[in-house]
């Protein structure tokens, strides 16, 4: 019997957390699938009266909580869903709101097929939308999102006119073709954005990769211009920005990467034993920044921020709920985590935890065993 | 806390075979003892070795007994494999303890043992079908995944085996890689191995009839696609795909529309195996 996996998480206060999921996760082909069911948790609420649910015909990228009191005057500071095509949903008050994204995605009439989009931000006061494709959206107003820069976007058109001109793969000349004209060919790059932070929207952080394989790309927007950083690594996958001021940035991404540095003296790798982790982001804890990771091998990691020295959280987290569709992803860990003040949040798979301050606490879904 | 009584019969033709190497099995066992099995042959390790540690008793014994009789005649892994998973099927997991993990320091944690296996396994590419890769995927902690896109294959749903274009790969036939992490999470290699409908989409819009795709340009977008997620495995994806496509009509039709609905002409395309350029 399908059962239902986390996907995303936000949480707006030590109290409040929102949870998107799929309904089947024993269904790869769930991340095309426009049917989420998101779950908002009241953790001061008695028992019986803590979760709220509703289904949302989006394919969820991300959650963000956001600040915009034009859009919601009863409720200023609330959650916003970001559809993998380009919908921005508005969980506001009094009423619901949802936008659209023009050009976004890849199913939708208008799309110009650059890919999804990923992630959704507040910077300042503006909403910022990232994704494939080189995809940088930028709100400003009332259902008016547009391009921030062309600078990186990727020429979808020309893609499929050179795709369409191939040799067959099986014939003599393919490889080589493919080497000069897609794997090694600048004009080809397609940019896969993660993530945007900034603390000003002239000084804008945007991190990602490029294939084949995975470079690095880490571009700076100074209000007028894009421009691509250099990184000292031949390969990672960025996923998350934490700006701690402006001279101090971190960075981190998959096989276990962290950078630090700015703009202005450069990024260097942080030394220390990550293992291969996939970092899925910051957030800033007591003297530290704690870095959730799903996979190899996955778990809550710390970043000193004194030593810059990387452990386990301790204490560490409870083991995890197995999927039942691949039971080692119990060895995984959270994909989510954000603290305020003491507490903590970590959000995997199949499970919810919170930290008080001392232990953790599972957290309890109505749909999970 | 007890566990219920099953509540099904257990699949006919192998209760008799452990029944015999059950016997067997303890006999020999009384003379090599239990022994944990190490990476053999191809390198990986058999289904039951995580349950050798499983708190579940019942799991923990099975395991036990099948690692038993492995170690006596290794060539009845695969049938031990398929009674152990017999055995196993539809009982649950063992609840997960609220406690915290406080594993001793001092030794090397599973983690790293898990991850040290999966990093020597990933260096194989190993391509194969989707239901071959399936279990040797999970075995690693890792997901298959489809080179090309599964739903490029059909016109149907999924699970719906009857709705699918014909003389194309089944589900569990298409070709597919060990990729990490799931697909619907964020930043993962196995999401970012689904990043080729952007192209696939591309191909369909102006196509005829609409969101359609040549089977060669289907091909060629997807491996693409993880390649540029693997690509230390290029030499792998292409001998697999063109070895499972490259006798098929490179012309023949695909769907190149992720989200339903289909317009009826695409329908009829690609359920009649219509090629391009259709008359």
């Amino acid at each position: 019997m399908p059962t239902i996996m986390f996907t995303r998480a936000a949480a707006s206060s030590a109290d409040t957390l929102m949870i998107s999921a799929v309904l089947d996760e024993d269904n790869d082909e769930a991340i095309y699938q426009p049917a989420a069911r998101v779950f908002q948790y009241e953790h001061k609420n008695p028992p019986g009266e803590q979760w709220f649910v509703s289904d949302f015909a989006l394919s969820v990228q991300d959650i963000a909580v956001i600040e915009q009191p034009e859009v919601s005057p009863d409720r200023p500071r609330f959650f916003a869903l970001l559809g993998a095509e380009g919908d921005v949903a508005y969980l506001s008050r009094p009423d619901r709101h949802q936008e659209m994204i023009e050009g976004a995605g890849t199913s939708n009439p208008g799309s110009k097929f650059y890919g999804q989009v990923l992630t959704l931000r507040q910077i300042g006061q503006r909403l910022y939308v990232i994704g494939i494709g080189g995809q940088i959206y930028v709100r400003k107003g009332p259902d008016d999102w547009r391009i921030l820069t062309d600078a990186v976007l990727f020429d979808r058109q020309a893609d499929t006119q050179q795709l369409m001109s191939a040799p067959d793969m099986d014939s003599p000349d393919f490889l080589e073709w493919w080497e000069s004209n897609r794997l090694n060919n600048p004009a080809s790059r397609n940019i896969i954005f993660r993530d945007i932070a900034g603390l000003s929207e002239d000084a804008l952080y945007i991190c990602g990769e490029v294939g084949p394989g995975a470079k690095p790309v880490l571009c700076y927007w100074d209000g007028r211009t894009l421009e691509e950083l250099k990184v000292p690594l031949e390969e990672a996958t960025l996923a998350g920005i934490h700006i701690e001021s402006p001279d101090s940035v971190w960075i981190c991404g998959r096989e276990g990467v962290i950078l630090h540095g700015s703009r202005a003296r450069g990024f260097n790798p942080v030394n220390a034993d990550t293992r291969l982790n996939l970092f899925h982001g910051f957030t800033s804890w007591r003297d530290s920044l704690l870095m959730p990771a799903s996979v190899r091998p996955g778990g809550l990691w710390r970043l000193d921020l004194q030593s810059n020295a990387v452990s386990r959280f301790e204490p560490r987290l409870p083991k995890l709920n197995r999927l039942d569709s691949n039971p080692e992803y119990a060895l995984g860990g959270p994909f989510f985590a954000q603290a305020f003040g003491d507490v903590i949040w970590a959000v995997a798979d199949k499970d919810i935890f919170r930290f008080d301050g001392q232990q953790w606490e599972r957290i309890k879904h109505p749909d999970l065993p | 806390m007890c566990l219920p009584p099953p509540t099904l019969p257990k699949p006919e033709g192998l209760g008799p075979k452990l029944l015999r190497w059950g016997k067997w099995g303890a006999r020999f066992g009384a003379v090599v003892g239990i022994l944990t099995p190490s990476p053999l042959g191809d390198g990986t390790l058999p289904d039951w070795y995580r349950d050798l540690n499983s708190p579940d008793p019942f799991r923990r014994r099975t395991a036990e007994e099948a690692s038993r009789i492995y170690r006596g005649n290794p060539a009845l892994r695969p049938e031990l494999e398929e009674w152990y998973g017999d055995e196993v099927r539809g009982r649950p997991q063992p609840a997960p303890a609220d406690d915290v993990d406080e594993r001793p320091r001092a030794v090397p944690v599973p983690d790293n043992v898990r991850v040290t296996e999966r990093e020597e396994y990933r260096k194989k590419c190993q391509v194969d079908r989707y239901a071959v890769m399936r279990n040797i995927c999970g075995r690693y902690g890792m997901q298959a995944h489809h080179i090309v896109p599964n739903w490029t294959l059909r016109y149907g749903t999924r699970n719906d085996g009857s709705q699918r274009i014909p003389s194309m790969p089944s589900l569990n036939d298409g070709m597919a890689i060990c990729v990490m992490g799931n697909a619907t999470e964020k930043d993962t290699e196995h999401n970012q191995a689904h990043f080729a409908d952007g192209a696939i989409e591309a191909i369909g819009k102006n196509a005829t009839p609409p969101y359609t795709a040549t089977v060669g340009s289907v091909v060629r977008a997807s491996s693409e696609a993880m390649v540029a997620v693997r690509p230390d495995c290029r030499a792998q994806i292409r001998a697999a795909v063109t070895g499972q496509f490259g006798t098929r009509n490179p012309n023949q039709l695909l769907r190149a529309k992720r989200l339903p609905p289909l317009p009826q002409e695409t329908v009829t395309a690609l359920r009649s195996g219509a090629t391009y350029p259709v008359p």
